[in-house]
């Protein structure tokens, strides 16, 4: 029996070595592109939550103190140092845009003096979360309504610029928003502003637009809605609108649209809102037309040449049978006449 | 002589009757197993059970379930959507789970009705499933039929009274629908037939549930769901937990599919066993949060319509050796994702203007020491407005956008208003240390999956520009909108 193994041949052997060599140059090549790929620097933060005090109230005492914890995930490949800080906040213009306070100087709706972070650095590891616990401290002295401020983390490490180049280093920062509110006589006052149709549409559906604006010490996320009334004044349609947060003393835009094509006339739109703790009402009222004017005086035109043409042609048709009996009475008569010509020629 | 013929004559009856028996025996051997035989149930948790435990109160959206001496004990039979049927036979009320607590706690919506939070009501939740069964035939049997038979409570008066049973299945309060096979070649099927408790083998019930056949039928006939159709049976009340049942662990049943003949005798028998246990509950939490990236981008990239110059980290962009007459091009592609209700907003601000090795540039400061902010081509351009900026003459140090999906930008390279013509449509940072505040640089109102936005940096210098390292610090804010 032959046991001895198959030798390779030099071509063989040549063969096997090439593959083998190629094989394990794609291989490396395709490890290079994935490390590429891959943009290890990246820095990826996750803030958890994103608001503090919004859905479940945080009302406090002057005086008194809170606790609560926030999470910061680094999703990033490395392990990143994460500076966390406290920052007063105003609004942008669009009055949904926190832009953070660059001075330190404090204002009525400030909040960030008041806030104690604890750890305000700390190293987390890569694709981990890590706790930080904020202190809500509010002074004796504070003023009651509401108070502001977001809390950021940003990754800490220096920026080492190479020499020999200019550059801007780059500070990326995610955070939460905090909303606290300090207990005791809280002014809530809010209006609906410029609510309105436009006065005539002729096919929906009906754009509406209004304002609130929010006069009150505190935030307010006012419901409501829009109520809709026929020309008989029966209501006919209620539409939801979306709330939202409203920063004290700013006004906020709303719009939407009530979701029919065709109408019959005029309608009247009531909006009803309701806001605060007190469960304070504001009503504004508007009204519109929406009717297809255009359509409705095509077919009236339409209507008119028709019953235009009808009567023309009947008339044309009474006319031509008017002539035919002024026809046949002239012959009729032509006739007598001839007959009483030939009755007199008789009677000669 | 005549003993002996006696004996013979005995002896050969006996025979006879031995091979006669014999022959009986072998007859009914003859009786072979359906082949292939699988029975597979749509839903294979077992029905809820038990009673209402002490302290549970009307109105109240909790419900407490008693955890000893009922078929069921656990909250662990429940789900979150599961209808729940509280109170006393004859006046039961329907509930919607919608948390499971505890062991013995579930919520529900409405909340507990009248009449229905009596320490020892009866709560009770129906699984059923439809019962596909699949097999193949051993036997051609003329004018025969299926019959399946599953295992029910002794007592007729339960069986069928649509609540579930402790082990064993209900038959529900109208007939389970029988769906027989499609006719073929040797089966001429009728309508398929359901009667409850209508077989006792040995000293088990079973209901029955038949599709006869008029034909020669075939041997090996395949009643797989494939070849031909399978019977269904729908609407089966799965068993309540059964005595001694552990959670996790499936209560096995029998369930006998047999071959008949013409006058109802089994030809064909085989039993198979089926399962009926707990689904795994699985439970996440998820917590709102928002989540910023900041990635660099490659030196040879197209973004904002050019082609990048330098390559960018998440932590700097450098722009190397700033040129006099060419424009030096970065980017950096930034992304947010939140649950947040109403969005996210991205605001930017740099510290100051690029100053020489940091040095502070107070104002719009263009002497030899600052790289000025870009006014663009035609001197219009702010931290809050924008201007094309395409001429190289015009120096300094400015940003546009490349939108990817963002759900609102508040211009691109590409805007073609105003002042720009839609090729490198361009903004200041706003400058903190001339008290300018942080501009939005993208937003959404609504929740944000990876939406991501490619900022894109250029600066071009001025021949009076000192050498040295010029620097300055951008600083993006992601948070939710107010």
């Amino acid at each position: 029996m032959n046991t001895a193994r198959p030798q390779l041949s030099l071509k063989t052997l040549a063969f096997t070595v090439a593959t083998l060599v190629l094989g394990a140059t794609v291989f490396t090549h395709t490890i290079h592109a994935q490390d590429f790929s891959q943009s290890d620097d990246t820095i990826t933060l996750t803030a958890i939550p994103p608001r503090v005090g919004d859905q479940e109230i945080i009302k406090l005492a002057p005086g008194a103190k809170e606790q609560v914890q926030l999470r910061i995930r680094n999703n990033s490949t490395k392990p990143i140092t994460i500076r966390t800080l406290a920052q007063d906040f105003m609004l942008d213009l669009d009055g949904e845009t926190p832009i953070p306070l660059m001075e330190e100087t404090p204002t009525r709706w400030s909040l960030a003096n008041w806030l104690v972070i604890a750890p305000s650095q700390q190293t987390i590891q890569p694709q981990t979360t890590a706790a930080t616990s904020v202190l809500i401290e509010v002074p004796e002295n504070a003023l009651p309504g509401g108070h502001y401020a977001m809390v950021t983390h940003e990754p800490s490490q220096g920026i080492a610029l190479d020499d020999g180049q200019s550059a801007s280093a780059i500070s990326q920062k995610v955070g939460s928003l905090f909303y606290v509110i300090v207990d005791g006589l809280i002014n809530e006052e809010a209006f609906i502003r410029d609510f309105s149709f436009p006065q005539l549409t002729e096919i929906g559906p009906v754009d509406f637009s209004f304002f609130v604006d929010n006069q009150s010490d505190i935030h307010i996320t006012p419901q409501m809605s829009v109520e809709i009334y026929n020309i008989f004044n029966q209501k006919i349609d209620t539409i939801e609108i979306e709330s939202k947060n409203i920063f004290p003393l700013y006004n906020r835009a709303f719009s939407g649209k009530w979701d029919r094509v065709w109408g019959h006339g005029f309608y009247r739109a009531k909006l009803i809102m309701s806001y605060g703790e007190q469960g304070n009402i504001a009503i504004s009222n508007t009204s519109f037309w929406l009717f297809p004017v255009k359509l409705v005086l095509t077919a009236i035109i339409i209507l008119l040449v028709l019953v235009a043409m009808i009567i023309s042609i009947r008339r044309h048709i009474v006319h031509k049978n008017g002539n035919k009996e002024e026809q046949i009475k002239n012959l009729e008569e032509q006739i007598q006449s001839l007959q009483s010509k030939k009755l007199e020629q008789h009677e000669d | 002589m005549k003993r002996n013929k006696l004996k013979k004559s005995i002896v050969l009856s006996v025979f006879l009757t031995a091979i006669v028996a014999a022959g009986g025996f072998a007859h009914r051997s003859e009786s072979a197993s359906l082949t292939n035989v699988s029975v597979t149930v749509s839903n294979s948790r077992p029905s809820f059970r038990g009673v209402l435990g002490a302290g549970n109160t009307e109105s109240s959206s909790q419900v407490i379930i008693n955890t000893s001496g009922y078929p069921s004990t656990t909250t662990d039979q429940l789900q979150t959507d599961d209808v729940l049927s509280v109170g006393t036979a004859g006046t039961m009320s329907l509930y919607t789970i919608t948390n499971i607590v505890s062991n013995s706690l579930v919520n529900i919506t409405p909340v507990l009705g009248t009449g229905d939070a009596d320490t020892s009501d009866d709560v009770i939740s129906t699984q059923s499933a439809t019962h596909t069964v699949r097999f193949n035939t051993a036997n051609a049997v003329a004018n025969g039929g299926f019959r399946i038979l599953v295992p029910t409570l002794d007592a007729d008066a339960d069986a069928n009274d649509g609540l579930p049973d402790q082990g064993a299945f209900d038959f529900g309060t109208s007939a389970p629908t029988v769906t027989c096979p499609t006719d073929l070649t040797g089966y001429d099927f009728v309508t398929g037939t359901a009667t409850a408790s209508a077989v006792t083998i040995g000293s088990t019930d079973y209901h029955s549930y038949e599709c006869l056949y008029s034909g020669t039928g075939a041997i090996g006939t395949a009643f797989d769901g494939t070849t031909n159709d399978a019977i269904t049976i729908n609407s089966i009340i799965n068993p309540a937990p059964d005595t001694g049942h552990t959670t996790g662990t499936a209560d096995s049943y029998k369930i006998v599919v047999q071959h008949i003949g013409s006058d109802f005798s089994t030809v064909d028998s085989t039993t198979v066993a089926i399962g009926v246990i707990e689904a795994v509950r699985i439970t996440a939490s998820v917590a709102p949060q928002i989540t910023f990236s900041i990635a660099g981008v490659s030196s040879g990239a197209t973004k904002c319509g050019v082609t990048t110059d330098v390559t960018t980290t998440a932590a700097a962009v450098p722009l190397a050796e700033l040129a006099i007459s060419s424009f030096t091009d970065a980017a950096q592609t930034l992304t947010v994702s939140t649950n947040a209700t109403n969005g996210y907003a991205v605001t930017a601000v740099e510290s100051d203007q690029l100053g020489l090795s940091g040095a502070t540039c107070t104002g719009d400061n263009t002497s030899g020491s600052c790289i000025p902010d870009s006014v663009g081509d035609n001197s219009t351009m702010t931290h809050a407005l924008i201007d094309e900026w395409n001429t190289t003459s015009v120096k300094g140090f400015g940003f546009s956008i490349e939108n990817a999906d963002a759900n609102t930008v508040p211009f691109e390279y590409t805007t073609a208003t105003g002042s720009c013509t839609g090729t490198y449509c361009a903004r200041q940072f706003a400058d903190a240390e001339d008290s300018q505040s942080p501009q939005q640089i993208f937003s959404s109102s609504t929740v944000a999956d990876n939406e991501n936005i490619d900022v894109c940096y250029r600066a071009v210098i001025s021949s009076t520009q000192s050498a040295g390292d010029y620097e300055n610090y951008v600083t993006y804010t992601a948070t939710a909108t107010f």
